[in-house]
């Protein structure tokens, strides 16, 4: 594509327009609204971000030079008008608050054209000027006409970033002091140079997936290996507090633009990789191939093209086990704007991790048992009653599942996740955020700790404790309120009562009706549960329904006469096992239950010591009497029974008389 | 007083919570939080919902237990000085026949709170303490509950192929690898990552068993995973079939004591009478080998 040719929808447009358009788009992505009003920020223009602007303008894979045509075109640089049409004096004239600044673009492309110079670059001004005219495709060197107004430009940047929008997409930082005295403005806006932003995506890939929320972006990449990678320029200013600002700025501009791909060098240039993961799936057994593609990537295996979504799998033949065994698999074209997959190398040996999305490829697992697909046959000979699915590998690959991680040779297993934050507070016994039941403290817990020394733990201004990285430290449990301190770096403040304030209990049980009844645990009470059956804890909905148990602790034989008139006896059951199991058979006192329907009386008639007693249950006299239960109320009648209340006894022993009277006739 | 007293009386002091914090806690005093779960479930102290990964206390209830000295179990939340509480009303109001037992300790669960009454009594002592009064629960539990049946317990749905699985043998009453003649009929256990989800097929058909506890139950329904000796009133479970959440409630209602290990294969839960047993069999539809 030529300069200044344009795609998509925007061939309908002018160039101003255009440029207009480029503006808007990379306003939202290198100077979006910051959270806090005032964070410092940079204008950190770069290939990358031009790129992902460009996609979203419709260009296609030479985003970069239709850019920087537009902007040529609609700002009319060139060789002899250089950045004279570039005028800060409309804007500055316009009332506030004003509408972005319309050569905002310019700067953009003036800032992009630093961050191509390379390592060496820094401070040579015509290397500056010769990634300038290559960019705006002009011939020539040296500088352009007019490029000592384009600090005062930044300056009516600033302004307006600081004044018009009160900071709410940030604070722009200026060098006071710039050099060379031109160049050094877009300079100091490129903290990161193109070759790092190579670095810089495996950074992300590693440490930045999750986003960079809760970090200080600038210590982790200052402690993370791969950063000797960067350029000495970068790595100096990384390591630089007096800019730690700036460059805070520009790794969060820089995430903000990486799409999840890799950029890698290539034979013919940078290319863009897209980390792929196998997947296996069991049943039957197949694998699977993912990346965290944002984009559809086509590439070729043996047949015709295969399409992977973004977030998408494609299913794989295990033949190409063999290919990956030796060295990393690129699938599709790096170069492309879509970029290629790449899979790790498996070597003899691929282990694979149970995950909440099934199983996948992993180098170093963390559970105690893995399942593997192998070519070893040492290991296949050794690990045979892990064979999986006999014959459907190609040989000599075998599936093993859930090995012992420990046992498989040249795997590391890795540590359990660690702590990402510096501190924070765990276990004890949390009522509410901040406030925890006394009996049991909480945890002070030190995760990533970026410090050669222990630090001190102060409670209440007293030092309690020293701690350093991956270390616990449990701090006071009796009721009071205390302020931890780690140094200066962090506090936090905790209370601890001896009682909570509990939620309302039986908030939950289990429906005894309907279909689910079975299929689900406990759910929250509604009142519709209010006519269904249901279980909380020990309480059921369904009323008890029968006579209550008669407690006794009478060692001898009770009888007992229903309402219909028949006769029970009931002995005392030795103690039940259980009691004495649990230590409880001496302190109980034997008390023991008789469960019967209708009961109306209850009679001993021979009690250990004294004479026959009975007493009613319930206000009830039997329509009739068994002779059993008949001869047992005349027999104690007759033994001076102890009955209670009296005139009840005198009408049951009237109908015994009369039952006893009637089977004798 | 042990990791799982602590446990009941910070539940009690929140009154629910979530899983998460559950999780966090059973970590802190060091018991497995699954193990946690259901051992205060089944001892009737708190209830799980586990769609919304959340538990409640359920109210305190003295239950009276049938056989076992006619006393009641004290159950449901258990908030910090209830005990002295129960001891104080005990000591004050000498006009009630009531009987604190000392606390009995076991290794995997809370105190066993015992109170020995005369049933007159022991409701106004529950009045006084603010306790709910239940009369043998644990059998009216098992009453209220349907007869498991594979369409009942289980919701047709293949297992997710991403995921391992592991079939249960009923010969020996453990899972293994594989089904040996390489078939699908069957109880599975699917390892959808950090829970082990039953699922069941039936002549072709595939049912998610939610409740997966009811799994082998319904897979062999001709199979007996369950002796009962009728004499000592033990009921043995083998530990690779134990009981469903509120039938193993229903059991341990009886004598507030978790099953105890029997050997490296079962449990037995204790104070089990002919008519629970039997019970217990009918609602798991499912043969009880009888001693």
């Amino acid at each position: 594509m030529v300069v200044g040719e344009m795609a998509g929808m925007q061939s309908r447009a002018t160039a101003a327009e255009r440029a207009r358009l480029w503006g808007l788009e990379l306003l939202e992505e290198l100077l979006p609204h910051q959270p806090k009003r005032g964070t410092p920020v940079l204008l950190a223009c770069d290939d990358e971000i031009v790129r992902v602007v460009g996609e979203q303008l419709g260009h296609g894979g030479e985003a970069v030079a239709s850019f920087a045509g537009d902007v040529k075109l609609a700002f009319h640089i060139g060789p002899s008008t250089g950045l004279g049409r570039v005028l800060a004096g409309p804007f500055r004239q316009l009332p506030r608050p004003r509408p972005m600044p319309d050569f905002f673009p310019v700067l953009c492309l003036l800032v992009l054209a630093a961050s191509r110079m390379a390592p060496d670059e820094r401070s040579a001004t015509q290397a500056y000027y010769r990634h300038l005219r290559e960019l705006l495709d002009m011939s020539g060197h040296g500088e352009l006409e007019d490029i000592e107004f384009v600090p005062g430009l930044f300056g009516c940047m600033a302004d307006w970033l600081a004044e018009d929008l009160d900071g709410a997409r940030g604070r722009l930082v200026l060098p006071h002091d710039p050099w060379p005295r031109y160049v050094g403005v877009m300079v100091s806006q490129t903290v990161f140079r193109r070759r790092d932003r190579q670095v810089l995506s495996r950074f992300f890939s590693e440490r930045g997936r999750a986003g960079l929320e809760g970090y200080d972006p600038v210590r982790r990449l200052r402690r993370w290996p791969g950063r000797h990678s960067m350029t000495a320029h970068a790595l100096q200013v990384l390591h630089d507090d007096s800019v730690a600002s700036q460059v805070r700025a520009a790794i969060v501009a820089a995430h903000r633009s990486w799409d999840g791909a890799i950029l890698d060098d290539t034979p013919s240039g940078v290319g863009r990789y897209w980390p792929a993961t196998l997947h296996l799936f069991p049943y039957p057994p197949r694998l699977h191939l993912g990346a965290g593609n944002t984009r559809e990537v086509v590439f070729r295996l043996d047949g015709p093209p295969v399409l992977l979504q973004p977030g998408g799998e494609v299913q794989v033949p295990f033949s190409l086990l063999q290919r990956m065994r030796s060295g990393p698999l690129v699938l599709g074209d790096p170069r492309s704007s879509s970029g290629a997959l790449r899979v790790p190398a498996l070597h003899d040996t691929a282990v694979f991790e149970l995950t909440p999305d099934g199983m996948l490829h992993t180098e170093r697992p963390s559970a105690e048992t893995v399942w593997a697909l192998t070519c070893d046959p040492a290991l296949q000979r050794r690990l045979a009653q892990h064979r999986f699915r006999e014959s459907v590998l190609p040989v000599p690959w075998q599936l093993l599942r859930e090995v012992p991680t420990a046992g498989l040779p040249g795997i590391e297993r890795a540590a359990a996740p660690r702590a990402m934050g510096e501190f924070r507070l765990e276990g004890g016994l949390p009522l509410e955020r901040g406030v925890y039941l006394s009996g049991r403290g909480p945890v002070l817990v030190a995760g990533d700790v970026d410090a050669d020394e222990r630090l001190p733990v102060v409670v209440n201004g007293q030092q309690r404790a020293t701690i350093a990285s991956g270390e616990r430290v449990r701090i006071p449990g009796e009721p009071g309120s205390y302020l931890v301190a780690i140094g200066e770096e962090w506090r936090t403040s905790y209370d601890v009562e001896r009682h909570g304030e509990p939620g309302p209990c039986g908030a939950l049980a289990h429906g005894l009706s309907g279909g689910r009844a079975l299929r689900s645990g406990a759910r929250p009470v509604s009142e519709e549960d209010g006519s269904a059956a249901t279980v909380c804890g020990a309480i059921v909905s369904i009323p008890y329904g029968h006579d209550r148990p008669i407690l006794t602790r009478v060692s001898a034989e009770l009888q007992t006469i229903d309402l219909a008139g028949e006769l029970a006896r009931h002995r005392r059951p030795p103690t039940p096992p259980w009691l004495y199991t649990v230590g409880l058979g001496e302190s109980a006192r034997e008390r023991w239950e008789i469960v019967r329907e209708g009961v109306v009386w209850l009679l001993c008639a021979q009690p250990g010591f004294g004479n026959p007693w009975a007493r009613l249950q319930r206000d009830a006299l039997p329509e009739w009497l068994s002779a059993e239960a008949a001869a047992l109320v005349v027999e104690v009648a007759e033994r001076g029974v102890r009955a209670s209340p009296q005139e009840a006894w005198s009408a049951l022993l009237g109908k015994a008389l009369t039952a006893l009277a009637g089977s004798s006739t | 007083m042990n990791a799982y007293d602590l446990l009941l009386e910070w539940a009690s002091e929140r009154g629910g919570g979530s899983w998460e914090s559950w999780k966090a806690v059973c970590g802190d005093v060091g018991v497995e939080p699954n193990g946690a779960a259901r051992s205060l479930s089944a001892l009737g102290h708190l209830e799980f919902d586990w769609v919304a990964s959340r538990f409640n206390c359920a109210p305190p209830v003295a239950v009276l237990t049938l056989h076992s000295s006619g006393c009641v179990l004290v159950t449901g939340a258990r908030r910090r000085g209830m005990r002295q509480t129960l001891e104080e009303i005990y000591e004050e109001y000498q006009d009630i026949s009531v009987e604190l037992l000392p606390p009995a300790s076991q290794d995997t669960g809370p105190e066993t709170w015992l109170v020995e009454a005369d049933l007159a009594d022991v409701e106004r002592f529950c009045e006084l303490v603010g306790m709910h009064f239940e009369i043998d629960s644990g059998r009216r539990i098992a009453k209220a509950m349907p007869r498991a049946t594979l369409e009942l317990v289980g919701e047709q749905e293949r297992p997710d192929s991403r995921f391992p699985r592991r079939w249960f043998d009923p010969r020996i009453r453990d899972f293994q690898l594989e089904r040996p003649d390489g078939g699908e009929e069957g109880l599975w256990w699917v390892e959808e990552y950090r829970r082990e989800v039953a699922f069941v097929c039936r002549d072709g058909s595939w049912f998610r068993v939610p409740t997966r506890e009811y799994g082998p139950f319904v897979a062999h329904p001709d199979v007996s995973f369950i002796t009962y000796q009728p004499a000592v009133g033990f009921l043995t479970v083998n530990n690779a079939t134990p009981l469903p959440a509120l039938l193993a409630r229903a059991a341990t209602l009886q004598s507030g004591r978790l099953p105890c290990r029997e050997d490296a294969q079962r449990h037995t839960y204790v104070n089990i009478d002919e008519e629970l047993a039997r019970l217990i069999q009918d609602r798991l539809n499912s043969p009880i080998d009888w001693r």
